[in-house]
């Protein structure tokens, strides 16, 4: 029997906390990128998109909206943070990844 | 302000066909957006400063500068050419390099892509951002972990010193606090 991890099913509910509409696109995005940039390292393409999707933030951004802007992509960073890191503790260890993690955080 | 106002000109990374102009030697800078390529300033001590875009590749701009002072427009009108990147904006850059070399190709290639869609900016942030998790998952393993993680949380300090770097050129210091409270939220998380 292999019993659902509750603290996955609640990260993966922040992750969509703010709608779905992009799922789709992000599915879009993906397939257009495993396609067309396979030349491409991963590093290339997760820098390449993390500058995208703050260069979309700013086009977005006003200076009344800059600190609910800015909140929401910190939040979606967060979720999005702890699932990757939550998902390793899965596949090598707690102790491992919280081990690397903390090392990561001092420095 | 009693002196000779100097200039400072803002390239943003990501967006070279925007262009901004503040002043670097107030304690409280002015920012002003292009318009037409022409825009004025109205200053203190009655200033005036008209600053005319003659000519503007992706990396430098060239501007004719006329300043005067007081009412005696001709007794001090000069004319200079100014060629001022902002020295920060150079910095934030050149980290950006630091993590990669062929990434803004391919940003440049998915920017030109999305800007020919029609798409809600709201979307693009959050799908963006969530591909970017996807490719850090496929670099990853047991034994980069560490470095992996390091990599990607400088990268994405990097690209916020930018993001609020270039929204206080855009709307001026004020932006300061709001920005220090979401810091002190992220530092405590």
């Amino acid at each position: 029997m292999v019993e659902k991890c509750q603290r996955c099913s609640e990260l993966y509910e922040e992750i969509l906390k703010y709608g779905t509409q992009w799922v789709g696109l992000a599915k879009q995005l993906r397939r257009l990128l495993d396609t067309y940039y396979s030349g491409y390292t991963f590093d290339d393409v997760a820098k390449a998109t993390m500058a995208l999707s703050f260069n979309y933030l700013g086009r977005e951004t006003n200076p009344d909206n800059i600190g609910e802007k800015l909140d929401r992509q910190v939040d979606f960073f967060k979720a999005l943070g702890e699932f990757y890191v939550h998902y390793f503790a899965h596949r090598y260890g707690e102790d491992n990844v919280i081990l690397s993690l903390e090392k990561v955080l001092k420095k | 302000m009693s002196e000779k106002p100097v200039f400072g000109l803002h390239f943003f990374p990501m967006k070279p066909e925007i262009l901004y102009v503040y002043l670097t030697n107030t304690d409280d800078p002015i920012t002003v957006k292009e318009d037409n390529g022409e825009f004025t300033y109205y200053l203190n001590g009655g200033y005036t400063v008209k600053l005319k875009i003659m000519e503007k590749t992706d990396n430098t701009v060239k501007i004719v500068c006329t300043f005067t002072s007081g009412q005696q427009v001709s007794d001090t009108e000069e004319e200079t050419d100014i060629v001022l990147p902002c020295n920060e904006c150079i910095k934030i850059a050149a980290k950006f390099q630091e993590y990669s070399e062929e990434w803004g190709t391919v940003a440049k290639k998915l920017l030109r892509i999305f800007d020919s869609w029609e798409l809600k900016a709201e979307d693009v942030v959050m799908a963006a951002l969530m591909v970017s998790f996807s490719y850090l998952f496929r670099m990853t393993d047991k034994e980069n972990f560490e470095d992996t993680l390091k990599w990607y949380i400088g990268a994405l300090t990097v690209a916020t010193s930018s993001y609020i770097h270039y929204a206080t050129h855009q709307f001026g210091p004020e932006i300061a606090e709001i920005v220090k409270k979401v810091s002190s939220e992220v530092k405590q998380y």
